[in-house]
């Protein structure tokens, strides 16, 4: 902080200037009163805010023997495609929360996420109060009998 | 007949003035309520009190225009600063000499942070062992009109201690006292006006004067301490039937307000006629200022008005630009920087400055 105003003694229609650094060290919002006060009790005050923002990275990959892809806010990932995406984070109260919805092809069925704490086969909801990583999982189906092979006994 | 001859004329100089400036302090937790002046001049003694209009305290310095009459000699006066209660809080005491047609200056300055209480128990000034006295007194002959001043009475060259409202100054009673004044000749001397404040007021057809006032407030509005404001103007006008006494011109607090342009003090306005007082405002410390003053008399009453001022009070002495600052999003790992200016608006000596940033969170700011 650039300071040129404390400690001295500032005259009739003088002025003096000083320079406030936000740098901000974790993300979120922050506020602060600035207030320059003489030792005569005269006093100013300024209102300062911020928001400090980071971008942490969402990977998603797909295993298992089946096929299928993962969609979420503004991305889907396919099978046999490296999926990440880069979460903008400028709160922490929460941190952001990212869905994450899981769909089989036709010959595959979804046998559920692993990683990020997610489990199941619903939607995954994560946190992102850092980077993750989340594996959705297919798997073939199993043949089904057609109705052409049913045969009357 | 001096007074009358100043009716027709309006002209200063065509007797003896004095400007009596009331300088110095007064220790006393009690306000000065009135200036008693005992004067000297010629062989005469005679003495008049200076009161603040509608009895409000008198703040030092102050001025008071005297007119003795005509003719040259020296003139002593002795001053008792007194409270409401007509207890005495310091006197002062100052001569020299006077000339006719001219005005001349004297300083009388009060002391009373000077009262060391003495051996005798006295409150007055302690004259020292040289016998000197401790306050100084300054005398000095102006040749300069002297309707600068706050304060003025006027006394007639024949006047002599004697009944209030007689004739000359007469203490506390209608003769001299600020706003009033004797108004009938000297019993003693037909021939000469008593007070000189009410000639005009029963003119010889038989009219009143009545003043009338350009603005009964003057407000200067916001003045850094230390600097003087811009000059207001206060125009009087006679709107009576019949000339005015030679008016008087009264600011109570001389002090912060001054009187920067006068031609009105001793001036005989005629039905019709006005003249122009002119006002400036200096504020010394932060805070409003407001002081009552007058002008006459006209028909033994006199015309009031108001001067106020401010200076930037309180906080606003000090101010900061940006008022409020918004970084918005700044990745982690940089920084943003905002210059802010603070200004001191006229809050006089603030003493030092100091920064504090306080807040939730302040660690990232």
């Amino acid at each position: 902080m650039n300071d040129q105003c404390s400690a001295i003694s500032l005259g009739n229609g003088s002025r003096c200037n000083f320079t406030l650094l936000f740098a901000p060290t974790a993300v979120g919002q922050v506020s602060a009163t600035l207030a320059v006060q003489s030792t005569s009790g005269a006093i100013t005050t300024s209102q300062a805010s911020g928001t400090g923002r980071d971008y942490v990275q969402l990977s998603i990959q797909i295993a298992g023997t089946g096929k299928g892809s993962v969609s979420c806010p503004n991305v889907t990932c396919q099978t046999g495609t490296p999926c990440s995406v880069s979460v903008e984070r400028t709160d922490s109260t929460p941190f952001p929360q990212i869905d994450l919805v899981a769909k089989p092809d036709s010959s595959s069925q979804f046998s559920g996420w692993s990683g990020g704490n997610c489990s199941g086969t619903g939607t995954c909801s994560v946190t992102m109060d850092s980077a993750k990583v989340i594996t959705a999982n297919f798997d073939l189906r199993a043949a089904q009998p057609g109705l052409a092979d049913v045969r009357a006994p | 007949m001096l007074v009358a001859a100043l009716a027709i004329s309006c002209n200063r100089h065509s007797g003896t003035f004095v400007l009596l400036k009331f300088q110095g302090q007064v220790a006393a937790t009690h306000p000065i309520h009135s200036i008693k002046v005992n004067l000297q001049f010629s062989g005469r003694t005679d003495s008049t009190t200076f009161q603040a209009p509608n009895g409000g305290d008198i703040v030092l310095p102050t001025d008071a225009t005297l007119q003795i009459g005509s003719g040259a000699g020296e003139l002593e006066v002795t001053a008792d600063a007194l409270a409401s209660d007509s207890s005495e809080l310091a006197t002062g005491s100052g001569s020299g000499s006077v000339t006719s047609g001219q005005t001349s200056t004297i300083v009388v300055h009060f002391g009373g942070e000077s009262y060391d209480g003495g051996s005798d128990g006295s409150t007055k000034p302690d004259a020292g062992a040289d016998g000197a006295p401790d306050f100084p007194v300054d005398v000095s002959t102006d040749v300069a009109d002297a309707r600068g001043s706050n304060l003025d009475v006027s006394m007639s060259d024949s006047a002599t201690l004697g009944a209030g409202g007689a004739g000359g100054l007469s203490g506390t009673g209608a003769g001299g006292a600020i706003g009033s004044g004797g108004a009938g000749p000297d019993a003693r001397n037909p021939d000469v006006s008593g007070g000189a404040v009410d000639t005009g007021a029963g003119g010889s057809d038989g009219g009143t004067a009545q003043l009338s006032l350009s603005s009964t407030v003057l407000d200067f509005g916001v003045v850094a301490v230390g600097s003087t404001s811009i000059p207001l103007n206060l125009t009087v006008t006679n709107v009576g039937t019949a000339p005015s006494s030679p008016l008087v011109v009264f600011v109570n607090d001389g002090r912060h307000f001054s009187v920067l342009q006068d031609h009105c003090s001793g001036a005989v306005l005629r039905p019709g006629d006005n003249c122009v007082l002119a006002f400036t405002f200096t504020p010394d410390a932060l805070g409003s200022l407001q002081t009552d003053g007058s002008i006459g008399p006209a028909a033994g009453t006199t015309a009031k008005f108001s001067l106020k001022g401010t200076t930037p009070a309180g906080n606003a002495a000090l101010s900061m630009n940006p008022t409020t600052v918004d970084f918005n999003l700044i990745d982690i790992g940089n920084a943003s920087s905002m210059v802010f200016t603070v200004t001191n608006n006229g809050g006089g000596d603030l003493g030092t400055l100091k920064i504090l940033v306080t807040g939730p969170r302040l660690s990232r700011l």
